[in-house]
């Protein structure tokens, strides 16, 4: 269960606050270009073939409701595992962090 | 041929001797006497058999004395060597301390295969590789080697896992040997990413202090400089240290998970392309948004700050379905970035901690969540009581920034925003809309604050917050609450066209705002965008009240709302134009040669007029030009310029530019007409210089007074440009383009705003070119016309009156 102090503010957990704004900024964004494929990952690593290409074909028309649709109904407890990945991944990166700076 | 004996080698020796002290009376030097270090070093060397290599920083080089006892009798005579009889004489050349010479050819002087030059190549790159070059180079294999461990170590535990637990109550022997195996190789992979680990602990140390030894050397070098205190680099320099640390470190973590994601979809079988499709395609996407979506994005999945505690899964979910769709920016976060800046703002504002500051928040916080719980009677106590667990100042910041569904989906949050900015006072609502910033715009579009707007779905039907029980339903309508209502129905004024229209409809509706990428991309998305709308007003001009689109007149209404009521084609055409390739863009933004062609009788000759002394004003001509132009029978005849349509397509267009009576009516008469009062610029210029007279405009020194000619050169813009009735300074301005550059932006003025020239300044120098050229009867301009500026080209077809 990830810890609900990582469920604060995470550049607070890693001080990347007191870095200058910019650095905090392509931290920040590294993290969430992190993040994102992750989720990614999690989300569709179990599609099957058909499944596959059901997606590719809603993804391709562009409809974000469609497609929001089908990942909700395509992947189990689709926004709790978003969720969990994300926490998952704060917890993660604090422990590399701190084992790097130990 | 044959050795030469001791007698020979003497001989040699005084021979050289003596060439040596001739050579050194040539060059002024005194031979060098060897330091007593030298000639220990000679000594040495001659005693390991190697010619003694000393630097003689004033000695001209000479072939190395051979140690010898006797001397020998020059073997060819006294006369000069040639490099293989001194090679013979006196063995190879050793190596001197001189220029580094290229390294010979591996493989000889023949044309080298494909993996021959990679070798050398990559040989060659070895070399020069600098010490942080190699640094880097270690760390980047000390990552990937932790994180194959790290994947490896997680792979196995989850073997384990599942080896664990009830089900070894019911294993066979054999699956417990199984169970039994997995453990030992999980403790072996431990046991190798805690090695690995401590390895790249040790590289990325090692690269912190290559850093920190820079840093330290720069602010050294400062203080040496006298521009820096000693004390102030110390504590710049321990400030640096800290930041590298924290800096360095989080990087290298993130990217040691990216290396072991990466390893993770390697290891999907024939699941890994289209898996690695996706996750490349979705971080493309997130680098291709504007920074402010990408910290909406961060904040929205609980990354960058507090996200009202709900760490990413409802607005997660959406980022994601969202990014899929390749949708951009505010259409698609809506209420998250809304959220997003808000919070910003406040944080800001917190953060700030001057009392009256947070007065002003906290009255403004207690107002919004008051309107917010007030309006909505149906939200999810639950809500309120984690919300009200956090307290104080944080609890209305978790409110403010509130990424929940219900909130951001009915817009419950905007409206409470703005209920509660309407009870503040004004002198204090100012101030905390200036620190929300660009927030502001989002909740209420460009005009400012307004009246509270309807949140777009009833606040009853507000999604309840995410238990786990279930999934949350997605909220019906993202989307910020609407800003003022932007008519698509516009009245063409003196200088529009249908593209700068259009141009501004796109602006005014933000859709310019959500645009991501370099400054190139934008311009060119834009560009594209615009160029989009506009190929359907062609195709069907009457459906927008239009019979030519290339022709419209000051006063005339247009209708463009059908294009922006289909929102699925705009969003085709946005998300087409945020996803151009670098051809595409590089074609787009490419200058076209335009090749003018008339597509009108061509103008009557123009009636006699004797010159005017004072020019008429601007605006009498202007309405000359429209009274005109109301009366004239020719259906072509302009209004304004056709925006020609710049290329999302490859082929370039043919500009035509229709031509019309009485355009431009103060411009001279046409050449033939011209009397002896006027002569061309260049002509002007002649005379003036003559008047002045040439040996005037010499100087002492023989050349031409720099001075003297500007003074000529500025006589003459100057006449020029009162001739066209422009004021001088915006002449001097527009004189120095280039004249193909300036004629390629009259296909695309957006190119003349970028640069910072307003219509005033670019028009009239347009309008006269238009008008030469149909004066000059000329249906083509070649790029060999275009050379020069467009000062030069009007010095060449301005007739100017001289005067008697």
């Amino acid at each position: 269960m990830p810890s609900q102090n990582i469920q604060e503010d995470i550049l607070k957990e890693l001080e990347i606050d007191k870095l200058p704004p910019e650095k905090q900024e392509e931290i920040l964004t590294a993290m969430t270009e992190l993040i994102l494929k992750r989720i990614t990952l999690r989300v569709l690593q179990n599609f099957s073939e058909k499944q596959k290409e059901e997606f590719d074909q809603i993804c391709s028309g562009g409809d974000q409701e469609k497609i929001n649709q089908f990942l909700l109904v395509n992947v189990p407890d689709y926004e709790r595992v978003i969720q969990e990945e994300i926490g998952q991944f704060k917890n993660e990166i604090k422990e590399t962090v701190d084992a790097l700076l130990a | 041929m044959k050795k030469p004996t001791l007698e020979e080698i003497a001989a040699m020796r005084e021979a050289l001797k003596a060439r040596q002290t001739k050579e050194q009376e040539v060059a002024g030097q005194t031979e060098v006497e060897q330091t007593a270090e030298e000639a220990e070093l000679a000594r040495r060397d001659a005693a390991k058999g190697a010619e003694p290599v000393v630097e003689r920083p004033t000695a001209p080089e000479t072939p190395p004395a051979i140690p010898v006892t006797e001397e020998e009798p020059h073997p060819y005579g006294e006369r000069v060597y040639s490099p293989e009889e001194e090679e013979e004489i006196y063995g190879p050349k050793k190596e001197q301390k001189i220029e580094v010479p290229e390294e010979p050819h591996p493989y000889g002087e023949r044309p080298y295969t494909k993996e021959e030059e990679e070798e050398i190549y990559r040989v060659k790159a070895e070399k020069e590789k600098t010490e942080k070059d190699l640094l880097l180079e270690k760390l980047d294999s000390a990552r990937e080697a932790c994180a194959d461990n790290l994947y490896q170590k997680d792979k196995l535990a989850r073997g384990v896992e599942r080896l664990s637990g009830w089900r070894r109550f019911f294993m066979s022997a054999e699956k417990r040997a199984t169970r039994t195996a997995a453990e030992e190789d999980f403790k072996k992979a431990e046991e190798s990413y805690k090695k690995s680990q401590e390895s790249f602990k040790g590289t990325l140390k090692d690269y912190r202090v290559y850093l920190l030894k820079e840093k330290e050397a720069e602010l050294n070098n400062l203080v040496a400089k006298r521009e820096l205190k000693k004390e102030d680099a110390d504590k710049q320099l321990e400030q640096y240290a800290k930041e590298k640390v924290i800096e360095t470190t989080t990087k290298e973590a993130i990217k040691l998970f990216d290396a072991k994601e990466n390893l993770r979809i390697q290891e999907m079988g024939v699941a890994r392309k289209w898996l690695a499709e996706k996750t490349s395609g979705i971080a493309e996407w997130y680098r291709k948004q504007p920074t402010k979506v990408k910290i909406a994005v961060s904040i929205g999945l609980g990354i960058g700050g507090v996200a009202g505690g709900l760490a990413g899964g409802v607005p997660g979910a959406f980022i994601l379905s969202a990014a899929f769709a390749g949708r951009t920016g505010m259409r698609v976060l809506g209420g998250m970035a809304t959220t997003a800046g808000v919070e910003r703002g406040m944080k800001i504002i917190q953060e700030r901690g001057a009392e009256k500051e947070i007065g002003k928040e906290k009255e403004f916080a207690d107002k919004f969540s008051e309107a917010l719980k007030g309006k909505n009677d149906k939200l999810d106590d639950k809500l309120f009581e984690m919300l009200g667990r956090k307290g104080g100042q944080k609890r209305n910041r978790y409110i403010v920034a509130g990424v929940a569904g219900g909130l951001v989906g009915s817009g419950a949050l905007a409206y409470a925003f703005q209920e509660a900015m309407h009870h503040i006072p004004e002198s204090i609502r100012e101030p905390i809309l200036q620190k929300i910033g660009s927030a502001k715009e989002w909740l209420f579009g460009k005009a400012g604050v307004e009246a509270p707007v309807k949140p777009k779905v009833p606040l009853g039907q507000a999604p309840e917050m995410p238990s786990g029980k279930g999934a949350v339903p997605v909220p019906e309508s993202p989307l910020a609450p609407e800003a003022p209502e932007i008519s698509g129905v516009v009245t063409v004024q003196k200088g529009d066209s249908v593209w700068k229209l259009l141009e501004k409809q796109l602006e005014s509706r933000g859709q310019f705002d959500e645009l991501g990428g370099n400054a190139e991309e934008i311009k060119a998305a834009k560009t594209y965008m615009i160029d989009a709308l506009k190929d359907k007003v062609v195709v069907d001009p009457k459906a927008f009240g239009l019979t030519n689109p290339d022709l419209i007149k000051p006063g005339q209404k247009i209708d463009f709302s059908r294009l922006f009521d289909d929102q699925q084609k705009l969003d085709e055409i946005f998300n087409r134009a945020q996803n151009l390739s670098e051809s595409e863009v590089k074609n787009i933004l490419r200058p076209k040669p335009v090749e003018i062609k008339m597509n009108a009788p061509m103008a009557e000759p123009r009636p006699e007029v004797a010159p005017e002394p004072e020019r008429v004003a601007k605006p009498e001509i202007e309405a000359e030009i429209q009274v005109a132009q109301s009366l004239t029978e020719s259906p072509e005849a302009p209004e304004v310029p056709e925006e020609p349509r710049t290329a999302a397509i490859p082929e370039p267009e043919v500009r035509t530019v229709a031509r019309g009576k009485g355009y431009v009516v103060n411009l001279p008469p046409a050449p033939e007409e011209v009397s002896k009062h006027f002569v061309s610029g260049e002509e002007y210029e002649h005379l003036l210089r003559e008047k002045e007279g040439i040996d005037k405009l010499l100087d002492e020194s023989g050349l031409f007074n720099k001075d003297a000619l500007e003074a000529i050169s500025g006589q003459v813009d100057a006449a020029i440009a009162q001739t066209i009735n422009m004021g001088i300074s915006d002449y001097n301005l527009m004189k120095g383009i280039n004249l193909e550059n300036f004629i390629a932006a009259t296909n695309q003025p957006t190119l003349f705003v970028e640069q910072g020239f307003n219509q005033a300044q670019w028009e009239p120098i347009k309008r006269t070119i238009d008008e030469y050229l149909g004066r000059e009867k000329i249906t083509e301009i070649k790029p060999d016309d275009l050379k020069g500026t467009v000062g030069d080209f009007f010095k060449k077809i301005i007739k100017i009156d001289v005067g008697k």
